[in-house]
């Protein structure tokens, strides 16, 4: 038994794991040391797609990754279980993923 | 938006520009007498609702309720530039009644200020009209008390006519500008951050770094506006350095530790931190004047303090009731001589005493001290005789009055040439970068 609840499917695990990781990127990018407004307005973007999740407990998974890497892991989270995967979430993160390059820490 | 400074502002303009056409000067008359009427209306409704005893100046108001009725003479098209006139007056009528409490206790000294103000370019309006009226008529008769009753006010110095209620601003409630958008957002972070059932760590890092945003863009117009000197350039770029260091705090305080969180759900927050996000880096801010942004931002971060404040209570009241939930490491053991193969990730709920909770209210705490410094810095910058634009056009305007009236007493030879004045270069050239 976690925090969350129930131990459910696997793709409620899947969107746990997904949004630890979309948590990881939002931590990297707006504790970013450039302090840019592009990785501001970046990590508002990560934090829209968070209030997405709705109630979804997240899981946490430390993060030692580049914004980069955590949303692709992400995004392969929920390419393994894409039927069950809101469209709205789906186009945001990989909209997301392509402006998130790989400079961004 | 509209504040009571930038109508004054219009106001002086259009009321300086007003002089006679030089054709018809019978028709002429009829349009200004038939301009008198809506100006006299909108003027006495204005200063009637400043004057702390209007009961006192019976004789000023009969004059100008005597202008509003001259239809059966001034039957026809009014004055353009005359009705236009009227149209600025009526609109701080209606932004003036907007504020009544603001108006009863802004005492009689600020409120003697705008009328002053108000009166001056009235004087200007009736001077103008003055030159077109050939004789004793009845009509330049009225016009004449209008300018005689008026003539002190547009003596003033400019200086003496500056009042506080100038920053009184009213904001359209809607996501199409950067202020009303912040006030949309006032009323979802009130009843979002004051129940704990209904905040999210989401929400909370979503204000954070929305205010992170205000500040920055807030920091840059003011740079700019003190660069080119539309504020007083010193308090300005003091202003701006404040406003800078709070966007860096609340960015710090937005960004949690991924280990750190509470679920919750907050659309309504979420849809309108999203509307404030992009009116700020769209066309409701970027499609403003860099005076009007000034002045966007300046009501934006007043109603920004005050969420300011709601999140920082929320997040504060979080960590020291034990909220929050944080990220632990489970080893997953195994029975007795099997390897421990991997550590289980989990959530547990944060103690009030918990490093990272402290951390995150520190931070919080100290995002909200340096918003608050910056708001006070920024309205004080702001304050109406700071705003050296105005303080410019005012002074114009003042001077095309006075030095037209005191030509006229003094000077015989000049008398009729204050439109000189006004029609230099220098008095031509706008000194507001609007």
């Amino acid at each position: 038994m976690t925090a969350g609840g129930q131990s459910t499917g696997k793709a409620e695990q899947a969107l746990r794991l997904s949004l630890g990781h979309i948590r990881n990127a939002t931590e990297t990018l707006l504790a970013a040391d450039s302090q840019t407004t592009e990785s501001l307005l970046l990590g508002m973007r990560c934090l829209d797609l968070q209030s997405m999740f709705g109630e979804v407990w997240p899981a946490w998974i430390p993060n030692a990754e580049m914004a980069s890497e955590s949303l692709a892991r992400a995004e392969d989270e929920l390419a393994a279980i894409l039927e069950d995967v809101p469209l709205a979430i789906w186009t945001a993160l990989r909209s997301l993923r392509e402006q998130v390059g790989d400079g961004q820490r | 938006m509209a504040s009571v400074d930038d109508l004054l502002g219009r106001m002086h303009r259009q009321a300086a520009a007003l002089r006679p056409k030089g054709q018809e000067p019978d028709r002429q008359l009829r349009e200004h007498l038939a301009g008198w009427i809506p100006l006299a209306a909108t003027s006495r409704r204005v200063l009637e609702s400043l004057d702390p005893r209007p009961g006192e100046h019976p004789d000023f108001y009969a004059v100008l309720e005597s202008l509003t009725h001259r239809r059966r003479i001034s039957a026809g098209k009014p004055d353009a530039d005359l009705e236009a006139l009227a149209l600025t007056v009526g609109a701080l009528g209606d932004l003036l009644d907007s504020f009544p409490k603001d108006l009863a206790t802004a005492g009689r000294a600020q409120r003697s200020r705008l009328q002053a103000s108000v009166q001056a370019a009235l004087h200007a309006a009736a001077r103008s009209t003055l030159e077109l009226v050939p004789g004793n008529e009845y009509v330049g008769m009225l016009v004449g008390k209008v300018a005689e009753a008026t003539e002190l006010a547009a003596m003033l110095p400019p200086r003496a006519r500056v009042s506080t209620l100038e920053v009184l601003t009213l904001t359209r409630l809607t996501a199409d500008t950067v202020d009303g958008a912040v006030q949309l957002w006032l009323d979802a972070a009130e009843p979002t951050f004051t129940n704990y059932r209904l905040f999210s760590g989401t929400a909370l890092q979503e204000a954070a770094a929305t205010l992170s945003l205000l500040s920055r863009i807030t920091a840059d117009v003011l740079r700019e506006t003190a660069r080119r000197r539309i504020i007083d350039p010193g308090p300005g770029r003091e202003a701006a350095a404040l406003m800078e260091d709070t966007a860096a705090a609340w960015r710090k305080a937005s960004a949690w530790p991924s280990s750190v969180q509470l679920v919750g759900h907050a659309p309504d927050h979420h849809l309108a931190v999203r509307s404030v996000r992009d009116a700020l880096t769209g066309p409701p801010l970027t499609r403003l004047t860099l005076r009007d942004k000034v002045h966007a931002l300046q009501s934006a971060t007043t109603a920004a303090a005050v969420i300011a404040r709601l999140q920082a209570t929320a997040v504060v009241s979080a960590v020291n009731s034990g909220g929050l939930w944080v990220g632990h490491e489970r080893p997953n053991l195994r029975p007795p001589g099997v390897q421990r193969r991997h550590i289980k990730w989990d959530w547990e709920p944060m103690p009030p005493d918990h490093p990272a909770g402290v951390l995150i209210a520190a931070r919080t705490r100290q995002a909200w001290r340096a918003q608050q410094a910056a708001t006070e810095a920024m309205a004080e910058t702001l304050r109406p005789d700071s705003l050296r634009g105005t303080a410019g056009d005012v002074a114009l305007v003042e001077s095309r009055i006075a030095v037209g009236r005191w030509e006229a007493v003094g000077i015989a030879s000049r008398a009729g040439r204050p439109d000189d004045e006004v029609s230099s270069p220098r008095v031509q050239r706008p000194t507001v970068a609007r």
